[in-house]
């Protein structure tokens, strides 16, 4: 029992053996590669095929359905050996003479689209025909990636680099070998073979001394290097499947985040907190759909470039050169628009925060009183719940920022008081000291109590360009200050006699003296 | 063709030579597929046919590289007729331009053959 392969000749059908199909293909290949640079190759190769179809129609008989071996070597021997489809303008090149060889020995499968079968462009079915498997499965695969919009991008990149499986060689190869252990062992060997070849023939130009001790090598030696090269090329096939998977994976994320950027605007808890982040510093003239845009094209153009580098190198895939340059093209067009979108992002960014302002604001504290407690509390401001954990707080169109600092100062003269200074940067001095006066803090005073909000708040047009809020404590020589636990992470640079390191004076009470702040007692008395 | 094939077999005879042989053949196949085609429509397995008869021709693959230049360059020309033992055939014929072609070209070999006697 032998199994037996359809295809297609011509428009018509034939049941070929394997070994007669395998060679069918070999040959047709071969011819191909001879003509490759001949004027109407595609014409002369549909003629060929057409002529082989009438061959084998001519053996075929009621009592004979299918084409073997023999008939193929009788049809080739009528057409000629791939050498002689030469028309005595190009001469047959080493090159042919060995591809048809190595064809001849056995046919690797190679990624071509299924033109004829496909319902767009037939790239499903194609990886079909690579992965074995139902083209549904990849048809439906792809559907649903284009819900998220990536299987749309990731289908065009594969359109174009993908050529169509137009001949029946390719058709052929198309639907090539099954990998089984012995295909293996004989792609390792071919492999090492070509790599061998390559090594030597790059030899020969560097040097004399290089090629002899290329060829001088062992028999042994020469299996291992053959061996190893085999290894590699191997290795290198199942990255390069790996690469692709996670240039999917990273495709379908970008546009995950995309799109939830896109939608951000209308919730902005929802948003990730890296879109928050570049939200926060954004030049205030551009909008966050530009940076998107930008990014994604910048990513795009990489990964379109791997894509095609990965398919062309690691599966084999023959892109054509047109189709190479359109890749090439584009893929640096979109990667040096989203970069130059970023680099004049940057440098406007940049340019906002060139001129400093301040705003100060002197708050008395009641009289009468001379001892004091000064604690941290949670904004009194309406913050989200589920806020995003940045240091950043996005609420509506405030952004809320956890700049704040405190301090404690001798009090020049005999009433205390509670000084506010608010900074911020801008592209010039006035931008600046309007940001800074658009900031707003949270200072609430009640008896001996001083409660300082830990977050500030200005617009998110505003954006982040070093808006920070000092609150200073001026207390005369007598009066006494609790700072609370709460204070340990704001306290920025306190004088006292003791040398206290900022954060362990919290959760101890200080007197003002004529010399300094100094360390009253342990605890709150 | 009649005054071509013992010119081509009397070289061919004296030189005994495979590849002189086979570079010859090369230069007029030109010539002899546009003479085949100038006495009426042929095939691809009927020009064949004639040109492996005349010795001038070893294996088909040769011709269809050749047609498809010659029908290119405007001196040859085509139209499809079904078939009953296979897919539709390609049926060519001289162009007028390919008769004017051949004309030259028959002068030109004569020209030639006589040259190469006169030696």
């Amino acid at each position: 029992m032998k199994k037996t392969i359809d295809i297609n000749l011509g428009g018509m059908l034939f049941h070929l053996d394997e070994d007669a199909y395998q060679r069918v293909g070999a040959y047709l290949d071969a011819v191909r590669a001879q003509l490759k640079h001949v004027e109407g190759c595609e014409e002369i190769i549909a003629d060929i095929e057409a002529r082989l179809a009438e061959l084998f129609h001519a053996h075929l008989s009621p009592g004979k359905q299918v084409i073997s071996l023999s008939e193929v070597d009788a049809a080739i021997r009528t057409l000629g050996q791939p050498e002689d489809f030469g028309d005595g303008e190009s001469q047959p090149t080493a090159e042919t003479a060995q591809s048809y060889g190595e064809a001849y020995e056995k046919r690797i499968r190679r990624l071509y689209r299924d033109v004829e079968n496909g319902f767009v462009g037939g790239v499903c079915g194609g990886l079909a025909a690579y992965f074995r498997v139902d083209p549904v499965i990849f048809r439906v695969l792809f559907l649903l990636l284009l819900f998220s919009g990536a299987g749309f991008i990731a289908y065009f990149i594969l359109w174009a680099a993908i050529p169509g499986a137009r001949t029946t060689a390719e058709k052929l190869a198309m639907r090539g070998e099954d990998i089984t252990l012995d295909n293996i062992k004989k792609s390792v060997e071919e492999e090492a073979q070509r790599m061998k070849a390559r090594f030597q023939a790059g030899a020969e130009e560097v040097s004399p001394a290089v090629k002899r001790a290329a060829s001088g090598l062992g028999g042994a030696t020469r299996n291992i290097v053959e061996a190893i090269g085999g290894l590699v090329a191997i290795v290198f096939r199942v990255i390069g499947f790996f690469l692709l998977l996670g240039i999917a994976a990273a495709g379908i994320a970008l546009i995950v985040v995309a799109t939830n950027g896109f939608s951000f605007e209308s919730d902005w808890t929802q948003g990730t907190p890296i879109f928050a982040m570049a939200m926060t510093v954004l030049p205030s003239s551009m909008s966050m759909s530009v940076l998107w845009l930008a990014t994604i094209a910048a990513v795009l153009g990489i990964v379109i470039e791997i894509t095609a580098l990965v398919l062309r190198y690691t599966f084999r895939v023959d892109i054509p050169r047109a189709s190479w340059r359109w890749i090439h093209g584009t893929a640096i067009l979109s990667s040096l628009v989203g970069v130059i979108i970023w680099v004049v992002m940057g440098i406007q960014m940049g340019l906002e925060f060139r001129e400093e302002a301040r705003h100060i604001e002197a708050i008395p504290l009641a009289e009468g009183r001379t001892e004091w407690v000064l604690t941290v509390a949670p904004n009194a401001l309406n913050i989200p719940d589920n806020h995003v954990s940045l240091g950043e707080f996005l609420d509506g169109l405030d952004l809320y920022y956890d700049g704040i600092a405190l301090d404690v100062k001798q009090s020049m003269r005999q009433v205390p008081s509670l000084e506010c200074v608010v900074e911020s940067r801008g592209s010039n001095r006035r931008e600046a000291r309007l940001k800074a006066d658009r900031v707003q803090y949270d200072v609430t005073l009640e008896g001996d109590s001083i409660v300082v909000g830990d977050l500030i708040s200005f617009p998110l047009d505003d954006r982040f360009r070093g808006q920070n809020a000092r609150f200073t404590l001026y207390l005369p020589v007598g009066h006494s200050v609790y700072l609370d636990e709460s204070c340990s992470d704001y306290l920025d640079d306190v004088d006292n006699l003791q040398n206290m390191y900022d954060p362990r004076m919290a959760g101890k009470l200080w007197l003002m003296t004529e010399e300094g702040l100094t360390l009253y007692a342990e605890s709150r008395l | 063709m009649c005054c071509i094939v013992p010119n081509i077999n009397y070289i061919f005879a004296n030189m005994n030579t495979e590849n002189a042989r086979a570079q010859m053949r090369k230069g007029v196949l030109e010539l002899c597929v546009l003479r085949v085609v100038r006495k009426g429509e042929a095939y691809t397995s009927d020009l064949s046919e004639a040109l492996k008869q005349a010795d001038l021709l070893v294996v088909e693959g040769t011709l269809y590289p050749l047609l498809t230049r010659l029908k290119n360059a405007g001196w040859l020309d085509y139209r499809w007729e079904e078939s009953k033992s296979g897919p539709p055939r390609k049926y060519y014929k001289l162009t007028e331009n390919g008769e004017r072609l051949l004309d030259a070209l028959d002068q030109e070999w004569n020209a030639f053959v006589n040259a190469v006697n006169s030696l």
